[in-house]
């Protein structure tokens, strides 16, 4: 179930990276923009698709700090790979400069959700810390 | 002391308030008691058996099928398994990994670490993680 949830997840995350990027270059080149009736859905698919590689970083067990910073290199690699052959695909871009603008927007989506998930650890860390301090034995 | 007893209607609104001059070892006791903390669990060292007291645990741990109970300074074998131990030991006794139970009243700090999970220091400035998966749980046990 944990999976389910954290793809289910992930899908809606990548979704709106997709959706900011989309915007972004919607403003940008106003209306010289051609959008196609498949774009939405492939927003929708390629969301799905993109949060399978996801599983990569799940584990049961609990890893080295060292083995998990290798499945995240892989995970960027896997995802930089999939994002680019089905805006290819899909049509996305067909020119370099497209090519280009993807990458860009990828990888600010995927240090997004990073620093996103970070902060929301800090904010668990202080409320637990907070709520530890209450209940702490002394020693 | 004057003791007040006033009757609920559910668990959750079950709760005991203490107004004392100072925590002495009899109030301490109380609230160990209150909070299910006063029993201990049979352990094993060099061939003795010990009754380890909930508040002397820092921290259980299964490796190879046997389940070790660590203290400030010692280290116990014991029969139970995890999860019989989650069962027996006190509300602040919660899984923090797939082989491991801490006790929460033991832990210094906590810092957040890459991928969710939480670097803990305990009392006794030893290390140990707790996993992305049970950092819920804790929040849970913790009222957050």
């Amino acid at each position: 179930m944990d999976k389910v949830k954290m793809l289910f997840q992930h899908t809606m995350m990548i979704s709106f990276g997709i959706l900011i990027g989309m915007s972004l270059e919607g403003v940008m080149y106003l209306n010289d923009i051609d959008f196609r009736w498949y774009h939405p859905l492939s927003v929708v698919v390629t969301s799905v698709l993109c949060s399978i590689p996801s599983l990569i970083l799940y584990s049961e067990r609990e890893l080295p700090r060292n083995k998990f910073r290798i499945r995240i290199a892989i995970h960027f690699l896997l995802l930089f790979t999939m994002v680019l052959g089905l805006g290819w695909l899909f049509n996305w871009y067909s020119e370099l400069e497209g090519a280009l603008y993807i990458v860009g927007i990828f990888t600010f989506v995927y240090l997004f959700v990073w620093v996103a998930s970070s902060w929301m650890g800090a904010s668990d860390q202080k409320h637990i810390n907070n709520a530890l301090e209450s209940i702490r034995d002394e020693e | 002391m004057l003791v007040e007893y006033e009757q609920v209607s559910t668990i959750e609104e079950e709760k005991a308030v203490i107004k004392a001059v100072a925590k002495t070892s009899d109030i301490q006791n109380a609230i160990e008691l209150l909070e299910g903390n006063a029993g201990g669990i049979a352990v094993v060292n060099g061939g003795s058996t010990y009754i380890c007291k909930q508040n002397a645990i820092y921290y259980i741990e299964s490796v190879d099928k046997r389940t070790y109970v660590y203290t400030k300074d010692n280290c116990y074998e014991t029969k139970y398994r995890l999860y019989e131990l989650e069962e027996i030991l006190g509300a602040y006794f919660v899984r923090c990994s797939k082989a491991m139970i801490v006790n929460l009243r033991k832990v210094k700090s906590v810092k957040s670490d890459i991928g969710g999970r939480l670097e803990t220091t305990l009392l006794n400035d030893e290390e140990i993680i707790i996993s992305r998966s049970y950092v819920k749980e804790i929040k849970r046990r913790l009222e957050i």
